[in-house]
């Protein structure tokens, strides 16, 4: 397992290199300057010039990148440019947590209302359940989530009043487990809703894949109870797609954060991200995207272990 | 995106507004463009007071039943909730601050100056302003032993280093041209030298100019020293912000709240959401459907202000074609029929706008501003089109800004005079630039909330340069608001003013839609009382909002 | 009876067409124009409410919807079909190519799909967007590009876990070349996958339009994220402007579904899932004493999509304890079907089973399922005739060999961990201790269909079915495999079924023997008996196609010319009645019934004994 790990590193490495380097270049090539934006009212040539060279706008690209990694990898990620005075870190770092534990709290919920409906879908194909969230994950699909949210917090924030109707300034989860959660919950199943339908459509299809396999019929000929080959002998071997489609998730799940960050009121990193790209924050958007490319690469690094933990066969293969 | 634009349009308003120093009170200046409505009703019912002409009224109004606070003893202590529309950038009061974070500093700041309601300035953080006959030279006199929240105390020494450094600072100091420097005299006493005549210098002391922090921490953006009744106990940037009462609070007896608790909420109607499931006691930019809601319930106090808000308006790029004829100008102000765009986007809550002063403005004076003439707009277009050939341009607008919808009725009412427009895609975040350069035919703008007109002397004056938005030379306004600035005999200044206004009706640099002030408004539980007072030092009364923005955090206090 | 396309993919089919038309020809149709504001020409007023002035209703500058929504669909039918197609392709190949060449190639296929998934999205969109401009060809190009990775990944899993499996191996061994499995092998199988997520990905684009649209940078013309997107903020008291068109859209992504789904049943029905249902008919007759397995009159119809197939016509058989059966006959001929008719394992499809079939004394067909369960578990074994697909791949020999013992409750752990070992030991493979954490990929072929017996012992069946136990190994281990069968058979005094086609097989190691042709028994007795004096002429025929190794080389192996009667649709009459060298009038209109002695019968007009058979 240690060799596994030891062999990624380099290959992690380069990605996250890459990553940055090409956010970069896509920041000089977008039109917009930093300095012009900041001097805004006063921005006569002088003045805009003079912040150019504060900013170290003025050196080579690689040389800003250079000086960037070197303080990057001390954890110095620089100060933004739009909010003055304010670390990039301290903005990540009060942005992060709240992503995580959405997304996180999103992909569990999303297991664990798929996992169940695929399988009793898949057990019976074209019975009510299979036809119902069939159905019910097209919706999903097709019901985007800042219309999904609005009514979210209407019907379970405001006419239940089951749930906070924003989810700024929440405990922390260690500090008071039941508040924090119930502060998450909406914004978290909004994002489920979304993810479960993908993830219901595509585990039916490879259970029902599976299910045709010869040792499933030799299963059920030693008697042994469908429940149980669905859930110890079925589910393992049908589930690489879907956890594919879950490692996928993490990149694009962060605009789809923004919607909910920004319907659910909490600062994450969607909106961090999004706000300083269009604020042309060239230091935020580097850090940001810095931290997001090693947590993409962690995810998948992860997807990658549990591809060989579900399929042994994988295990033999340099992947 | 439309908040993050008007977060950035908004960032250079607020450099506009207290450049020249608005005339509104408690340091807001005016620049808070709240979010321009964005949904009405199709003539839903009115509130019963409204002849179709805005509301109107010398008080703040509300509908609630907790509006008359008069009666109750104010209540000292609890924590009050409340959702602001969006967050600032900092505090760094020699940069440019955004309006998220002037709603912020209202509740730390008291600024060295006040308005009082009929419009006079009077000292507020400051003991005593004196000109010299010429005007060339204020003194300015502190009260004693009134300390900073650090504990440092506010002196001339303060005082000045203040006001040095917002002259300094390369944003916005060229908001304070005739300022020279500022100097203390002796402990409590500053000399400021101008190097022209200003006689409404203190009006701009009510502004950003006039926000007093404590010297070690001037240019601080990541907080705010203030004077003011509150003090910054946290701000976690784009979340939300709390402020606590400030024990040492130079004012006896105020605050009444032990903190207020500020969360940002970008979505219109999550805001409205959150303060229904009573997760906020109140809220700031209702829409105008949901201003109307509330003023039937019983359970919501509505507060609409009555001071100068800002306005909508177009500006035109007069040294470019085709504006540089005033008939084609003129033409595009007959074409638009105001009173439609107040009846479909503001459900009859505003006021059509013939100028930058509101009718119940003191300075307000009738003029001949093209009214809605569509045969009128159609032959003065068709005059120059046989001259010229066809008219079009272009409308530059970040995509997605919110006044898209009223962009979009002006453009239709504009076809139909015979000129051909659309929009130009400006790159987000690109508006300042794009304005500063001249590099835009017309553009849809927000602003102009100055209470007294000499905040707005930047935008209009022909010897500003490019903030002279639609760089219009024309001498009546130039004379007018040179007189406005120099004098301060009430009777001389309304004449300079009403040159001004003129000038503005008969050149038509800019097309005028609406005056704000009817749909910049606040909502809060009834139990939520002083909202609509803001007392000065004297005893006087100031305006208690703003643009939408509270001015008096200090006396506002909750029925436990 | 095959099933039809149902009204939904119909309804779904004309719904597309409408949705093409419409996007060929808005311009042409007597709608309104999407742009003229209503609230100045008077046509609508500002969110006028559905209705018969304007079918969805009017926006806020009385925009009348429907036609907005009406010029909407070029934009998403176009976006979806170009974006989905491009990345689906281009990922697909991508994927295809790093999951199944691997080695550098994987790599770099793989750190660049990782560098464009790391990336985020939008960042890159906002960027694009804000140099080139928001026409339909950069969001095309921009979802494609992000599409590509998200595809390549999905196909390089399954291809990872394709190139693994034996057909792959075996394909490859018979000299396949690289392209022509990848075609043929590889393609077929991820095509399911990508296809499903491929619809999704249609949906996600549109989607992601109107996200987009949320974030200020839709699209230039009118499309439906952004009607939905600009309604959000009426979502109160004008609800229909976001609702209508997310209906839409749904609607839109439920038919391409629909549609999806009927064509793939049209096209591989055998593909279509079913609910797996199993029907008892008629009654059951008790066997005699002493049999452990008793199959009188079975007959097993299956309905699948493609169609009805009746696989075994009125079958029966008894084997007593200790003794073996073989069932003979060709490919196709129905044996394995009799094997499944009686545990009841079948493929997703309704099956329907009649007669009797009594194991132990239960009757397997009508029972409660618990019961069933619990015979199958605990009385038979089985073993089937893939060794490489009789063991689940992600589970550990050990813990498939333990498991029918936890399930049911014969063992406690401990003993039933024992017991593996046991089995393990007595089917002949070596180092039992490791193999017990092994998976089957590491197992050979011969040690994995010694493993499957391991498994169909662990109970202590009283009857062992295997079913071809013997043809996809090498000859060396058959023999090998059948001893062990044998001396366990008679070990235990199992009574054991073996399936084969291979009559030498059936003459060294059973007691009777069943012959099979087309889902009926044409023959049946003790093997010394058939093999001396075969009645049937299909039996008979099969004797003498076996390779007989006393006569010199080069004589001819006999074969039995023709092919067996389809099983969906039996001819009336004797079925072998095409290839039979005496075939009579009689054979092709009548049925042949069973005669002969209960020890040796046979069905047949006139058999080899020569005396025609008289109807009594």
């Amino acid at each position: 397992m240690l060799m596994i790990v030891l062999r990624r590193v380099p290959r992690l490495l380069f990605v996250v290199v890459a990553v940055t380097l090409l956010t970069f270049i896509l920041l000089e090539l977008t039109p917009g300057d930093p300095a012009t934006l900041k001097a805004g009212l006063a921005g006569t040539p002088e003045v805009v010039e003079e912040l150019r060279e504060e900013l170290g706008l003025n050196d080579h690209l690689l040389v800003r990148y250079k000086d960037w990694a070197v303080d990057a990898l001390q954890g110095d990620f620089g100060e933004s440019v739009v909010y003055e005075d304010v670390s990039v870190s301290s903005r990540i770092r009060s942005a992060l947590p709240k992503t995580l534990e959405t997304m996180i709290l999103a992909e569990l919920m999303a297991f664990a209302i798929a996992i169940p409906l695929a399988i009793r879908s898949a057990q019976k194909p074209g019975g009510w359940v299979d036809r119902w969230s069939s159905a019910g994950s097209f919706g999903l699909l097709a019901l985007p989530s800042f219309v999904l949210g609005i009514y979210m917090i209407f019907i379970f924030g405001v006419k239940l009043d089951w749930f906070p109707t924003i989810s700024s300034d929440l405990p922390g989860l260690f500090d008071d487990p039941a508040g924090n959660l119930r502060g998450y919950f909406l914004p978290s199943l909004t994002l489920a809703l979304n993810l479960l339908a993908v993830y219901v459509r595509l585990l039916r299809t490879d259970l029902i894949e599976t299910l045709q396999q010869d040792y499933v019929m030799l299963a059920q000929a030693r008697g042994i109870g469908t429940r149980r080959i669905m859930w110890r002998h079925v589910l393992r071997p049908s589930s690489l797609n879907t956890l594919t489609a879950a490692g996928l998730n993490v990149g694009g799940l962060i605009g789809g954060a923004f919607i909910i960050e920004v319907m659910f009121s909490y600062q994450g990193m969607g909106r961090i991200l999004i706000e300083a790209v269009f604020g042309n924050d060239y230091f935020m958007v580097a850090g940001i995207v810095a931290i997001l490319s090693v947590g993409y690469v962690l995810v998948n690094f992860v997807v990658d272990i549990l591809y060989s933990v579900l399929d042994p066969r994988i295990r033999t293969v340099d992947a | 995106m439309r908040r993050i634009i008007g977060t950035w349009v908004a960032v250079l308003l607020s450099l506009a507004l207290l450049a020249a120093g608005c005339g509104d009170d408690g340091g807001d200046s005016g620049t808070t463009p709240t979010d321009p409505p964005d949904d009405s009703s199709e003539g839903a019912d009115l509130p019963e007071d409204n002849t179709g002409e805005g509301l109107e009224g010398e008080q703040l109004t509300s509908a609630g039943e907790g509006g008359d606070s008069g009666d109750l003893e104010p209540q000292y202590g609890g924590t009050l909730k409340w959702a602001l529309n969006r967050d600032g950038t900092g505090f760094d009061t020699t940069g440019a601050v955004a309006p998220g974070s002037i709603r912020l500093i209202n509740a730390m700041n008291d600024s060295l100056v006040g308005v009082t309601r009929e419009g006079e300035w009077v000292p507020n953080l400051a003991e005593s302003l004196t000109p010299s006959d010429d005007f060339l030279t204020w003194t300015i006199t502190l009260r004693p032993g009134v300390t900073f929240h650090d504990g440092e105390p506010v002196d001339a020494a303060a005082v000045s280093a203040n006001l040095n450094a917002f002259k300094a600072g390369p944003v916005v100091g060229f908001a304070f041209k005739p300022f020279v420097e500022a100097v203390a005299a002796d402990e409590l006493t500053v000399e400021v030298t101008m190097s022209e005549p200003w006689a409404a210098f203190p009006f701009s002391l009510q502004g950003q100019p006039g926000w007093m922090v404590s010297p070690e921490t001037i240019g601080n953006n990541d907080t705010f020293v203030g004077t003011g009744p509150f003090m910054l106990e946290n701000w976690e940037t784009g979340t939300g912000a709390t402020v606590v009462a400030y024990p040492d609070y130079w004012r006896d007896g105020f605050p009444y709240l032990d903190a207020i608790e500020f969360t940002f909420v970008p979505e219109q109607d999550v805001r409205r959401l959150a303060f229904e499931g009573e997760d906020v006691d109140g809220y700031n930019s209702p829409g105008d459907t949901d201003i109307l809601d509330f003023l039937d319930d019983d359970e919501v106090d509505v507060w609409i202000g009555d001071a100068a808000g800002n306005e909508m308006a177009y500006i035109l790029n007069t040294s470019v074609e085709p504006f540089t004829d005033v008939r084609v100008r003129r033409a595009l102000a007959y074409a638009v029929d105001r009173q439609v765009i107040v009846d479909t986007f503001r459900s009859g809550l505003t006021i059509p706008a013939s100028g930058p002063l509101a009718p119940d403005s003191r300075w307000y004076a009738e003029t001949d501003y093209p009214g809605y003439d569509p045969e009128m707009a159609k032959a003065l277009i068709d005059e120059v089109e046989a001259e010229t050939g066809p008219i079009s341009f272009e409308i530059s607008s970040e995509a997605g800004a919110s006044f898209i919808e009223v962009t979009e009725l002006v453009m239709d009412f504009w076809r139909d005079a015979g000129v051909d427009v659309s929009i130009k895609d400006v790159a987000l975040g690109q508006s300042a630039a794009t304005n500063i350069s001249g590099a835009y035919q017309a553009f849809a703008w927000i602003q102009f909330s100055s209470i007294d007109p000499d905040g707005d002397y930047t935008f209009f004056h022909s010897g500003s340069g490019p903030l002279n938005w639609s760089r219009l030379q024309n001498d009546k306004i130039d004379e007018g608001l040179d007189i406005g600035r120099t004098s301060d005999d009430p009777e001389e200044r309304l004449r300079g003013y009403t040159l001004f206004q003129e000038g503005l009706a008969e050149d038509v640099p800019i097309v005028w839609i609406d005056h704000f002030a009817g749909i910049e408004a606040n909502v809060a539980r009834p139990y939520v009382h002083g909202i609509e007072e803001a007392i000065l030092p004297d005893g006087q009364e100031a305006f208690a909002m703003v643009a939408g923005s509270f001015m008096g955090w200090g006396d506002i206090w909750i029925e436990q | 009876m095959r099933k039809r396309l149902g009204l939904l993919f119909w309804v779904s089919a004309v719904y597309i067409g409408v949705l093409v038309f419409l996007a060929l020809f808005r311009d042409l149709l007597p709608i309104r124009d999407p742009d003229a504001l209503g609230i100045r020409t008077g046509d609508c007023r500002q969110f006028q409410d559905p209705g018969w002035n304007s079918y969805f209703g009017c926006d806020n500058l009385g925009r009348d919807l429907f036609s907005q929504v009406v010029h909407g669909v070029r934009p998403a039918l176009f976006l979806g079909f170009t974006v989905t197609i491009v990345s689906g392709t281009v990922g697909t190949l991508l994927g295809v190519l790093a999951g199944f060449l691997r080695g550098v190639f994987d790599r770099v296929v793989t750190t660049i799909i990782d560098i464009s998934l790391a990336f985020p999205a939008l960042v890159l969109l906002i960027a694009v967007r804000a140099s080139f401009g928001n026409g339909i060809v950069v969001f095309i190009v921009l979802f494609s590009v992000l599409g590509i990775p998200g595809y390549a990944r999905i196909v390089r899993g399954a291809s990872l876990s394709l190139s693994e499996r034996e057909f792959v191996d075996a394909a490859a061994a018979m000299g396949a070349t690289t392209w022509r499995i990848v075609r043929r092998e590889l393609l077929p199988n991820v095509f399911l996958p990508v296809l499903s997520f491929a619809f999704i990905g249609f949906a996600v684009v549109i989607l992601a339009e109107g996200g987009l649209a949320f974030i200020g940078l839709s699209l230039d013309q009118i499309t439906w994220g952004k009607l939905i997107n600009d309604g959000r903020v009426e979502i109160r008291d004008h609800p229909h402007l976001a609702l209508i068109p997310s209906t839409v859209m749904f609607g839109t992504v439920l038919a391409f579904n629909l549609v999806g789904d009927g064509l793939r049943s049209l096209v591989a029905p055998r593909e279509v899932a079913t609910a797996r249902r199993l029907i008892a008919e008629g009654s059951h007759q008790p066997g005699e004493e002493g049999a452990v397995v008793h199959v009188r009159n079975l007959r097993t119809v299956l309905h699948t999509p493609g169609g009805t197939v009746e696989p075994v016509d009125d079958v029966s058989f008894s084997v007593a304890p200790g003794e073996s059966l073989g069932i003979v006959g060709e490919s196709g001929s129905g044996k394995t079907m009799i094997l499944r008719s009686i545990v009841g394992a079948f493929p997703l499809a309704d099956v329907t089973r009649g007669g009797t079939v009594e194991v132990a004394g239960v009757d397997m067909l009508r029972s409660p399922d618990a019961t069933i369960r619990r015979t199958l578990g605990t009385e038979i074994g089985t073993i089937s005739q893939n060794p490489l697909t009789a063991l689940n791949p992600v589970r550990r020999i050990g813990d498939q060999i333990i498991e029918p013992m936890l399930v049911h409750g014969t063992r406690s752990k401990q003993e039933a961990r024992d017991r593996a070992l046991e089995l393990l030991e007595q089917v002949g493979i070596p180092a039992p201790e490791q193999r017990l954490r092994e998976y089957p990929h590491q197992l050979s072929g011969g040690m994995r269909q010694r493993a499957t017996i391991a498994i169909a012992l662990a109970n202590e069946p009283q009857l062992l079915l295997a079913d071809e136990p013997t043809t996809a190994l090498d000859v060396t281990v058959q023999d090998q495999i059948l001893r062990l069968l044998d001396g366990l058979r008679a070990d235990r005094g199992m009574a054991l079924v073996l399936v084969t086609h291979d009559l030498a097989v059936v003459k060294g190691f059973t007691d009777s023997v069943a012959i099979v042709y087309a889902g009926q028994v044409v023959e049946y007795g003790p093997t010394a008996e058939i093999f001396a004096n075969p009645q049937h002429r299909y039996t008979v025929a099969l004797i003498r196609s076996m390779p007989n190794l006393d006569l010199p080389s080069h004589s001819e192996l006999a074969t039995i010319e023709g092919a067996p009667p389809s099983l969906i649709d039996p001819p009336t009459g004797c079925r072998f009645a095409d290839r039979c060298p005496a075939v009579q009038q009689k054979c092709r209109d009548e049925s042949p019934v069973r005669s002969g002695t209960d020890a040796h019968s046979y069905s047949c007009w006139f058999p080899m004994s020569a005396q025609p058979v008289e109807v009594s």
